[in-house]
């Protein structure tokens, strides 16, 4: 099955690169590590050959989108990467016509980090559901939204609470809330791996780079830290693909996820809104309401 | 060499946290610790290099209110204990950078000469290892003061004075132990790229096309030379925390966007196949024209904690390729 995928992914990129409906394909390659596929660009059409499919093309494709202004783009893609794209277009980031979608349903893809842990060197055949990385555990879904061209068979999409972890966190206290976040903050060595992994910091200038007015101070005082954390998740609500790279990205294991996922849970409670699906439909950080719930506000 | 007992070194270490600051590999990265039984090695190398504890992320380096300067002073005695020959190598070479004739780093060399380097020797290398690229192996002891080698309830050891005093009145004969096969075996498990002459080849392949290819894949965050034992590269700022201002030394990063952006608005390196031209060049041909040695040690950092499994190996192997 995989095996007809990659051939699959092969002869549609060879074929879009041929015929010149595209210039560039963004797909993977084999890694040079254990468990490892590494994204990959292909211009030649006898380059194809290089291009891969397995259970370890985590990355976010979309991210490399904007790096090519002037091509057309040929990208593979699984749900949380064709979610980016619409996500992109609702934010008049992106072209349809300069993009070329081959999409892959995608099963979850395997935590090289648990792997290692586990079997060393020596992946086995099987690989059970408590091996993906913990996006893909709660992804809703795994199959593209929108493609040119599908290869693959659809993957059942989970039907149940797709925010247990969330629902499970929320009924902590407030104190432990917000240990639990100082001490994932306290690990941050401010590399921003995360906002970089992430198809949706497109920012020109990112709030923590600006130095008049000097939003936070450089270096790792926790407080520093946290303010870096909360601004850079709440600039994500509603925007959020859910895709997991930043968490994936962070070289010090920092679990950042469920902060994003509170803010999409939050935005899908309030205005019944899912980023990623329709590029028609505005979303709430890019719009007003004078209707917009403000529950809060007593 | 000497043979130690690893319980009584581990006393004696605990005795000497009283007068030393102690760091060593706590879980996945190294740190100060306390006690020895903090000591844990999860990986075969961690994971934030001991570069941290000479030139620490953020350091203030003087304080200020209205008119009174204070300098910190620093008067502390360190020992570095079980890090790998790559980054005791690595911390030469940040020596080369720091303890200069012309500009000497009074912050790092406060921290640096009141530090004794026991390094351990590696007899599982890492996959990611590539250490004998560059004249150094897992078994170096030259650029550490006493090197030691795990031998389940001893330790072999040899070192200069500084580092064997410290365990006075518990080191005994060897018994003859030979090592050689052990450090045959470490070294040829060892995979590295051939980098002989790469300095002078990248003197002339600046504006090679092979930046933008080596770059694509590359997202621009700063793992790479934030865990890298040898990148130095600091900002200054002025800051005020809690009525204390002062002015700070920060980590920076050349693969950064805004570390070359100039007041002006101008950004001399705005494409990140410059960035990462800078990083590769500053390794390999800048370094090598300032000190006579690479600027990387192989520790294989960079390529373990990449998010998108960009390998220094690879690029080296496509330079020498060109």
């Amino acid at each position: 099955m995989a095996d007809k995928i990659v051939e699959n992914i092969r002869k549609e990129a060879k074929r879009i690169l041929e015929e010149k409906i595209v210039d560039i394909v963004i797909g993977f390659e084999k890694g040079t590590l254990p468990y490892t596929a590494s994204p990959v660009f292909i211009e030649n059409p006898d380059d194809v050959d290089k291009l891969i499919w397995n259970r370890y093309c985590h990355n976010n494709l979309a991210v490399y989108l904007r790096n090519f202004p002037d091509k057309k783009i040929g990208i593979i893609v699984k749900g949380c990467d064709s979610r980016s794209i619409v996500a992109l277009m609702a934010e008049k980031q992106l072209t349809r016509e300069n993009i070329y979608i081959i999409g892959v349903p995608c099963e979850g893809m395997l935590d090289k980090n648990k792997l290692l842990e586990e079997f060393g060197d020596n992946p086995p055949a099987e690989v059970k559901e408590e091996f993906l990385y913990p996006s893909c555990q709660y992804c809703e879904h795994k199959n593209p939204v929108i493609y040119d061209f599908l290869t693959g068979e659809p993957v059942q999409e989970k039907e149940e609470e797709p925010y247990p972890d969330v629902v499970e966190f929320e009924k902590k206290t407030l104190d432990e809330r917000w240990k639990y976040f100082q001490e994932e903050a306290s690990k941050c060595i401010r590399c921003y791996a995360c906002r970089q992994a992430c198809p949706m910091c497109y920012c020109e200038e990112c709030f923590v780079d600006t130095n008049s007015p000097k939003w936070l101070d450089p270096g790792i005082d926790l407080p520093d830290l946290q303010v870096w954390h909360i601004i850079r998740a709440y600039h994500q609500a509603g925007r959020c693909v859910d895709c997991g790279a930043c968490e994936r990205a962070c070289p010090m294991d920092i679990k950042i996820l469920w902060l994003t996922r509170k803010l999409n849970k939050d935005v899908r409670d309030l205005f019944e809104f899912e980023i990623g699906i329709d590029p028609e439909k505005v979303p709430p950080l890019g719009t007003f309401s004078l209707y917009d719930k403000e529950e809060f506000l007593i | 060499m000497k043979k130690i007992d690893k319980k009584r070194l581990f006393e004696r270490l605990n005795n000497l946290i009283k007068d030393y600051v102690v760091y060593a590999p706590k879980g996945k990265d190294f740190g100060k610790i306390e006690d020895t039984s903090e000591i844990k090695r999860e990986s075969i190398n961690v994971r934030l290099s001991p570069k941290q504890v000479f030139l620490p992320q953020e350091e203030a380096l003087f304080t200020f209110k209205q008119g009174d300067i204070k300098v910190p002073e620093n008067n502390e005695k360190y020992i570095l204990f079980g890090i790998r020959p790559c980054d005791a190598k690595a911390i030469a070479l940040l020596d080369k950078n720091f303890d200069t004739k012309d500009f000497p780093d009074p912050y790092y060399i406060d921290r640096r000469k009141n530090s004794i380097l026991i390094a351990e020797a590696c007899i599982e290398p890492e996959s990611t290892c590539f250490c004998t690229a560059f004249g150094s192996g897992p078994f170096e002891s030259k650029d550490a003061d006493a090197l030691i080698i795990d031998r389940g309830d001893y330790y072999l050891i040899d070192g200069n004075e500084k580092a064997l005093s410290l365990f006075d009145g518990l080191l005994e004969d060897d018994g003859g132990e030979k090592i050689l096969e052990l450090k045959k075996k470490a070294e040829d498990s060892i995979k590295s790229p051939v980098v002989e002459g790469i300095d002078k080849k990248l003197s002339s392949m600046i504006d090679d096309p092979i930046w933008d290819e080596v770059s694509r894949k590359c997202i621009t965050c700063g793992a790479c030379t934030y865990l890298c034992p040898t990148c130095y590269c600091f900002d200054i700022q002025d800051v005020g925390k809690d009525d204390k201002y002062m002015r700070e030394r920060v980590w920076d990063s050349c693969m950064f966007t805004v570390y070359t952006l100039e007041a002006s608005g101008h950004n001399p390196r705005k494409e990140k196949e410059k960035r990462m031209r800078q990083r590769v060049m500053h390794k390999f041909n800048y370094y090598p024209f300032l000190y006579d040695e690479y600027g990387c040690v192989g520790c294989g950092r960079c390529i373990k904690y990449c998010p998108v499994n960009v390998d220094i190996r690879k690029i080296i192997t496509k330079i020498m390729e060109v």
